[in-house]
């Protein structure tokens, strides 16, 4: 189910970027540069647990390496992509020799220390950085075909994302993704098994590098003149807000925050300097509060919606609601629910595009039209959606709470031995209803049926 | 100070040897020294006939060196599977650089990777809990869980430090059974517990450390008996039954 979802989701907005006008076209084309970038910190930071504010510069040097290629050796900097991959990695391993032999706060220290010394010694060297004015290349050709507008380029940047998103799924599904995450959370236990820690937390700063190369030059190919004022040291600070706020897990925490953060800045949705101000607010919170970003936001939804259907399911008398939740069989789940769901999803789609069309015209009378068919009828939508769901859930929700405690809330365990709850030995007190006002610790929660809460106790 | 004195041990393949000792007499500091987490300042480690002494960590267990950790070398935040999947890194058929290159190795070795896993955690009746978190299970559980990471792999040589700490009785009784399967299996193991009567049921050999010392060693009965060991770290017969 959730992969159908996803996939979809990439399809349609891949669908609705190519339909894009060139200005909005452009704007997407700098989201998909950051996301790129983004993704070398996502795996440096939120697998790895290491750390670099060098991100700029990284991005930064390869994007000049090829555009000085491309000018020099008349390089289609379509195929100086793999160039700026290079590049990167070298300026990874770099970071890696000095970061290596430090650890945590020096890290930070030390990749601080190497991005100054980037922009303080290369982007102001002329024969980096050109003229004072920028770079300017050609706009890029490909087998003789000249792509001179974004538009026309934009299949192009999406294969590079799509590129980059495999490469890296590839090696978070894989044994390197455990590997660093071992070396993460333990590494005595991580050499303990024979994974090699030392070469591996070197390797992610290569791999961080070769993400960040390809986005520098996808940026060349993208914008076609680049100067130093494009890569200043903090735009390292945005990166690692992305990362941090995208939080462990898949990509897909990734692009939301890239599109959050750069896209607030570039369609200018978000008021200016929106990001300056929330970025770090939002990373506090983050850093305090919850740490698992958006990726754990996302899983945390998607359990409460399995368990949710397996409820459904429990009710409606199927036993094994979430083998029916994956393979998506209509019986576990009630139809009325489907369609709320269904109505509140267009509500928001029909609001999206009503908003979009409006803001891409000067005629009053269609930004009337939209107002109405767009914003009240979409809102309508979603009111409409919203009670449906209420009255569902308040018809079926307390029928479904005695069936549901048997089956789900015993899937909780006796998880004491964290040291949660106090000093107790690990969970044998007998089940029964608790005392209000006992304070409610992980694990201690024994479900007295039908008293409070419903199964769903995350 | 030194943590541990001209110290001395034999483990013969495929015998199970334990190791007791009150707090603080060493026996992890052994096991670090043992499996490359600390360099002893001098002395030898060899395996297999092989001098090991000066290799990392890593190059140890690809020779077969397996261990389990005090308070549990796993990531609480994964799910039990992944956690086994993670400690089968060496036995993944595919390199690293398959990963980007031939992604189809990766689809089939992680396959077989996940056979495997599913093996070990069968072997501990953990094969319902794999999509759990290592967090949300009993400590037990979690620590049956890495028991499983670790036989996994299937080392000759098992380093378990402490498999028995937060087991009740069925759970050790289990663990007494694995460990008898992994024995005839030709696994060489060497553990630390605090469980006195699990140490003299198991092991075939028996060396009692105390305060970086070696304080005796012999046949469980012989080291039971020993009146040293009886007076420094069992007590009186009464209190060790």
């Amino acid at each position: 189910m959730v992969p159908v979802v996803r996939a979809g989701a990439v399809a349609g907005l891949g669908a609705l970027a190519l339909l894009a006008g060139e200005a909005t076209a452009y704007k997407l084309g700098l989201i998909a540069i950051v996301f790129i970038g983004a993704i070398g910190l996502h795996i440096l930071v939120n697998w790895s647990g290491e750390l670099s504010l060098a991100h700029a510069g990284f991005i930064g040097l390869p994007a000049f390496v090829v555009a000085q290629l491309s000018l020099h050796a008349h390089l289609s900097p379509i195929l100086a992509l793999p160039l700026g991959v290079v590049a990167g990695v070298l300026l990874g391993l770099v970071v890696a020799l000095a970061a290596l032999r430090a650890r945590g706060l020096q890290v930070a220290l030390v990749t601080l220390a190497v991005g100054i010394a980037i922009s303080r010694f290369f982007f102001v060297r002329s024969w980096v950085i050109g003229p004072p004015a920028g770079l300017h290349i050609a706009p890029p050709s490909l087998f003789g075909l000249r792509l001179e507008t974004s538009r026309s380029l934009l299949p192009v940047l999406m294969a590079v994302v799509v590129l980059a998103v495999l490469a890296s799924r590839s090696i978070l599904e894989s044994k390197l993704g455990r590997a660093l995450s071992l070396v993460r959370s333990n590494p005595d236990a991580a050499a303990a098994v024979g994974i090699p820690v030392a070469f591996y937390r070197g390797a992610v700063y290569a791999m961080a590098g070769a993400f960040a190369g390809l986005a520098g030059a996808s940026y060349v190919l993208w914008v076609q003149r680049i100067s130093p004022k494009a890569f200043p040291l903090d735009l390292g600070f945005t990166y690692l807000v992305i990362a941090v706020l995208a939080g462990k897990g898949a990509l897909t925490g990734v692009a939301l925050a890239a599109v959050l953060i750069e896209g607030g800045q570039v369609f200018s949705i978000l008021p200016r300097d929106f990001a300056l101000y929330a970025g770090p607010v939002a990373l506090i919170f983050n850093v305090t509060r919850y740490q698992e970003g958006f990726n754990g936001l996302l899983r945390e939804t998607r359990h409460r919606l399995e368990r949710k259907v397996a409820i459904m399911a429990a009710e409606t008398g199927t036993a094994d609601g979430e083998r029916r939740w994956r393979g998506w069989g209509a019986r576990g789940v009630r139809l009325p629910v489907v369609i709320a769901a269904l109505l509140v999803a267009a509500g928001f789609v029909a609001v999206a595009l009503a908003w979009y069309h409006a803001g891409n015209t000067d005629q009053v009378w269609i930004q009337n039209q939209e107002m109405v068919s767009g914003g009240i009828g979409g809102l309508g939508l979603i009111v409409l959606g919203c009670v449906l769901l209420l009255r569902d859930a308040l018809l079926h929700g307390r029928a479904v709470v005695a069936t549901s405690h048997t089956g789900v809330a015993g899937a909780d365990g006796d998880a004491d031995w964290l040291g949660a709850s106090g000093p107790e030995p690990p969970a044998k007190e007998p089940a029964g209803p608790e005392p209000e006002g006992t304070p409610t610790g992980r694990g201690r929660r024994t479900v007295a049926a039908g008293s409070k809460g419903r199964g769903d106790t995350r | 100070m030194r943590a541990l004195d001209a110290v001395s041990l034999d483990v013969e393949e495929g015998s199970v040897v334990g190791l007791i000792g009150p707090n603080g007499a060493g026996k992890t500091t052994l096991f670090n020294v043992v499996s490359g987490l600390l360099l002893a300042d001098d002395g030898s480690v060899r395996f297999a006939g092989d001098e090991i002494g000066r290799l990392s960590p890593h190059r140890r267990a690809a020779l077969g060196i397996g261990r389990s950790f005090q308070n549990l070398g796993l990531m609480l935040d994964e799910t039990v599977a992944f956690n086994v999947m993670t400690a089968l890194h060496r036995s993944a058929p595919y390199t690293g650089p398959d990963v980007l290159l031939r992604p189809w190795l990766r689809n089939r070795g992680d396959r077989a990777l996940e056979q495997r896993c599913a093996w070990a955690l069968q072997r501990f009746g953990l094969l319902a809990d794999r999509e759990r978190r290592v967090r949300d299970l009993s400590f037990a559980r979690a620590r049956f869980a890495e028991l499983a990471a670790v036989t996994a792999e299937a080392p000759r040589l098992m380093l378990l430090d402490e498999p028995t700490t937060g087991l009740d009785l069925a759970e050790v009784s289990r663990l007494d059974a694995v460990l008898g399967q992994l024995r005839r299996d030709g696994t060489t193991i060497l553990l630390v517990a605090h469980d006195v009567r699990f140490v003299m049921g198991v092991c075939d050999h028996v060396y009692v450390l105390a305060e970086g010392r070696m304080l005796a060693q012999g046949r469980p009965r012989v080291v039971q008996a020993h009146p040293a060991v009886v007076e420094a770290y069992l007590g009186t017969p009464a209190r060790a039954g």
